[in-house]
């Protein structure tokens, strides 16, 4: 009866001693591995947000560039009412060179889309803006007639109204930008 | 015989054995150091991300510094002939049928496309006559050489498209860039546009003299008429591909040698002090020595930064940028700009 003590102890001791079960070692190593891949993770998210941005600033860029070429096309077109939109649309029309669907280099294209940029003239007077989708002020007069009612301005254009158009895609999001020229 | 009360407290807090601690440490250490690891990756990541960020938002910047300066500029095409013979050691002066648009300080192309082609650098115009003085003859790469009257002499900084673009001889054309309209034939270097912009010194709240615009430039003193300005590209610093372990214009090899250089805005009038240069950006824009306007992403086609078409008003500006370092890798990223001058050209 003695020994009973002792051998108390004993158990005691082993059970003070039992180390870690299975279950927490396996929950201290996912709480660890979770830690430790939500810092790999930061750069990956940063380098996204950052490449998201950059293709925002490429985009911007692309826009402007075929607003200012479409400038300078409009500027070097002939001066005769009856060839100026015509020459205009030589390089920008569908059937142009380069035409109104563009590439362009560093930006993917929407999903069921070859091409990032569209280009569009605008050479009926009697187009609303709504049909549109953008504010340009249509249906207005382009051919100085004093109307808005010719269905094609090509042969007679004073003013031209174009709309620049790129789409891209980003990290499975599909974005947008239009603005009026 | 039965144990003390001090035995059985010693036996409750029986504590680590020294093998114990041994591992905790270890596994703990280990636990740190893969910690501080990730941390410090993670950290260079980020940095090395913000700095990609900030250049090409300093790029953005020098784009629409650029844009706001030159739009309703007209533009000039720096061509003209030597007005005497040029000999191989002249270092003085060089006599120029004209110098307009040509910068107070730059370089210039003699006999473009000849064999006697030769680049010369020049520190300002001559007080005296049409010319420029203090030369560096046989710049970039080429070879002082002895020049007649009546050589074609270029500014470096103009590339223009030619005026046939339907299948042109080589002879016509230095090389072709591909562009937003299509692939087009070109002659010269493209480091720069030289410029007037309409100027009211006197703050009368108009920029006409007449009917006619009153053309000039802003210089150190403020707006001069007759005055010029130039967006130039101005090289600073040599590298090689040896030294980066990086092959930066992608052409497949590792022994090219490149400028990082900025972009600035120059400008000049016939009094010497007006001269004035403010930079646009760091020295972060590469161009390939020897080379300039060469092709900088191995597509095929030439790539100057800067393509004027006068007849159109239209520069395009096309810039190679060392944006930085990812994980140990150079980043190049191209940055490409059209800018419709209102006024267009000065011819």
């Amino acid at each position: 009866m003695k020994t009973r003590p002792l051998e108390n102890n004993r158990t005691r001791r082993t059970a003070h001693r039992a180390g870690f079960t299975l279950l927490e070692v396996l929950i201290t190593v996912a709480v660890l591995m979770v830690g430790l891949l939500a810092m790999s993770s930061t750069s990956v998210v940063v380098n996204s947000l950052r490449r998201s941005a950059s293709d925002r600033a490429r985009a911007h860029a692309t826009v402007q560039a075929i607003s200012q070429d479409l400038l300078s096309v409009a500027r070097s077109a002939s001066e005769d009412p009856a060839l100026w939109a015509g020459e205009i649309l030589a390089a920008y029309g569908p059937d142009g060179s380069p035409g109104n669907e563009l590439q362009i280099t560093g930006l993917d294209p929407w999903a069921n889309s070859d091409h990032i940029a569209t280009v569009t003239i605008i050479t009926d007077e009697t187009t609303t803006d709504s049909e549109l989708g953008i504010n340009v002020g249509m249906p207005r007069d382009l051919d100085g007639d004093g109307l808005a009612s010719n269905a094609d301005v090509t042969n007679n254009a004073s003013l031209l109204p174009a709309i620049v158009d790129v789409r891209w895609r980003h990290a499975g999001g599909e974005f947008e930008i239009r603005q009026a020229v | 015989m039965q144990p003390g009360p001090s035995s059985s407290r010693r036996a409750d807090q029986g504590g680590f054995t020294l093998i114990e601690v041994v591992i905790a440490f270890t596994v703990m250490t280990i636990i740190l150091l893969a910690t501080s690891s990730v941390l410090r990756r993670e950290t260079r990541g980020i940095t090395e991300l913000q700095n990609m960020g900030h250049s090409e938002r300093v790029m953005e910047g020098a784009f629409n510094r650029i844009y706001r300066t030159i739009q309703f500029a007209r533009g000039f095409t720096p061509e003209t002939t030597l007005s005497s013979t040029l000999n191989a050691s002249e270092t003085g002066q060089i006599s120029l049928g004209s110098i307009t648009g040509f910068p107070d300080q730059g370089s210039l192309v003699v006999d473009r496309g000849a064999a006697t082609e030769e680049a010369i650098n020049y520190e300002a115009h001559a007080t005296v006559g049409t010319g420029v003085l203090t030369l560096a003859r046989g710049a970039e790469d080429t070879l002082p050489r002895g020049h007649n009257a009546g050589s074609s002499v270029i500014w470096s900084g103009l590339a223009y498209p030619i005026s046939n673009q339907i299948d042109p001889d080589p002879s016509e054309y230095d090389g072709t860039t591909d562009d937003l309209r299509g692939d087009i034939y070109f002659i010269g270097k493209g480091l720069g546009l030289s410029y007037q912009v309409p100027v009211d010194p006197a703050h009368t709240g108009s920029y006409l003299e007449g009917s006619e615009p009153r053309w000039g430039a802003q210089v150190s003193g403020g707006e001069v008429t007759g005055a010029y300005g130039a967006v130039v590209y101005v090289p600073s610093v040599e590298i090689t591909e040896a030294d980066r372990q990086f092959d930066l214009n992608e052409d497949g090899d590792e022994d090219d040698t490149f400028y990082l250089g900025r972009v600035a805005l120059q400008s000049w009038s016939t009094d010497p002090g007006d001269s004035l240069r403010v930079n646009l950006t760091p020295s972060i824009i590469l161009q390939e020595k020897g080379a300039y306007g060469g092709d900088m992403d191995a597509d095929g086609f030439l790539d100057p930064m800067f393509l004027w078409s006068s007849d159109q008003g239209r520069l395009r500006l096309r810039f190679f940028v060392l944006t930085g370092t990812v994980n140990g890798h150079e980043v190049v990223r191209r940055f490409e700009h059209i800018i419709h001058l209102c006024n267009g050209s000065a011819e």
